[in-house]
Order: C-alpha cells, then structure tokens, then sequence
C-alpha cells in the first residue's frame, strides 16, 4: 500500500501544485456539469418555452469549450 | 418528485441500497445526494475532516464514493488504506470519483485489485450512475471509466 501510495503522489512540488489546481478546476465543474444535465432530464417532456431549452443548449456548449479547455491544461507540460 | 428518465435502483423486495459519499466540497455532496435519491438510493455524507470509521461500521453502507484529493492526500489515502484493511470494511465497493486523471490511469490496474472503480471528474450522471449500479451487482468488477 506504501509503495502504491508513492506513486499516486505526484513527484514533484510543481506537478502537486498543478494537480491541486486541477482538482479546484474540475471539482465546480463536475458540480455545474451535473446539474445542467440533471436540470436537463427534469424540463423534457415538460412544457418549457423554446428559449428556456435554447439557454440550456448555450450554458451546455460553453461548458464543453471549458471542459475542453480543462482537459488541454491538464495536458500541458508543468502537468508532465 | 423522481427523475422519469432514471431507473430506481430498489430491489422488488424493496430495498434501496445505501450509499456512503465522503468530499469536502458540500456541492459535491448536495450533488451525490440529489442525484442518487433520484435514482433510488439511500444517501449519506460525510467530509474527510469528520471521517470515521466506526461510524462507517455503524452506517454499514453498501457502497462508498471517495474522492482522492491531491491537496489533502493524507486524509485522502489513510481513510482508502483503513477501508481496505479493517474486515468489516474490506468488502465494500468503493467508487473513486477524483480529477487526478493522470495518476489514477497510470495505476488502473492496482485500483481494481483493491476493488475500486474509477470515475473522472467531470462525468457524465448516467456513468457515475451505471458505475454504482454495476458495482452493487456482484457479478461486475470494477472498472474506470471516463468522458
């Protein structure tokens, strides 16, 4: 268990730094992700106005350019 | 009132299993619990700084969301190290919902022997839903799984 704990640490200060940023990134994310989705099941087959399901489908495509977004700062090289 | 589009996870006897989800976050945990009620299942919370296993023991909950957080590993890693190693705890599924997604696929392989399923943040509800649904299925190991 020692062992496998050392390699889920991250090694080095800077990689650590990045994965608690990363965490205070996706954490709220999650959280915004979810409940869109969940307000999303909770509307359909109600009678909701056209503009409510048209709000919905522009916080969904900003929320994929920003997990998008996420994902590449995850990628980047103080990541590695 | 209950999400149409959700299957309730109660058994025909009428037992709804009981899930255990430990975060520091309180939207986090608002999260879980509103989601997983809807989807039939008791919900308790609890945060890494009133972690407790006797009190885990006492609650007994068939399944139990972790989240490994880099910023508070210690907390993260002794309450996932206790669970594994104490008998009245070893058999719970546990379902690691965590951002830390380059550590845990690089350790898949050790985290399904120790009978953790995985789900990266941000997910998708239906598949930490299905997670928890198979993993409450005994026939089902445990997997990782991600958007």
């Amino acid at each position: 268990m020692d062992e496998l704990r050392s390699r889920l640490e991250p090694a080095t200060p800077e990689q650590r730094a990045h994965a608690a940023r990363m965490h205070e990134l996706r954490s709220p994310l999650t959280v915004v992700v979810a409940r869109v989705q969940l307000l999303r099941r909770r509307l359909r087959g109600g009678d909701v106005p056209a503009r409510v399901h048209d709000d919905l489908e522009a916080i969904e495509a900003a929320l994929a350019r920003l997990t998008a977004a996420v994902e590449r700062l995850d990628r980047s090289p103080q990541s590695d | 009132m209950p999400l149409p589009s959700t299957d309730a996870s109660s058994s025909p006897n009428g037992y709804q299993p009981h899930i255990l989800a430990i975060n520091n976050d309180p939207a986090v945990l608002a999260l879980f619990r509103d989601l997983l009620e809807e989807a039939g299942y008791q919900v308790s919370t609890q945060t890494y700084v009133d972690r407790d296993l006797a009190q885990i023991k006492v609650l007994k909950p068939d399944l139990i969301i972790l989240d490994y957080m880099w910023a508070n590993e210690d907390a993260s890693w002794s309450l996932l190290q206790m669970l594994r190693m104490d008998p009245a705890t070893v058999d719970i599924p546990i379902v690691l919902c965590t951002g830390a997604v380059h550590e845990v696929k690089a350790l898949e392989d050790h985290l399904i022997t120790m009978g953790v399923t995985v789900v990266l943040k941000p997910f998708n509800i239906d598949q930490l839903v299905d997670a928890i649904r198979e993993r409450l299925a005994p026939e089902h190991p445990p997997i990782v799984t991600s958007t």
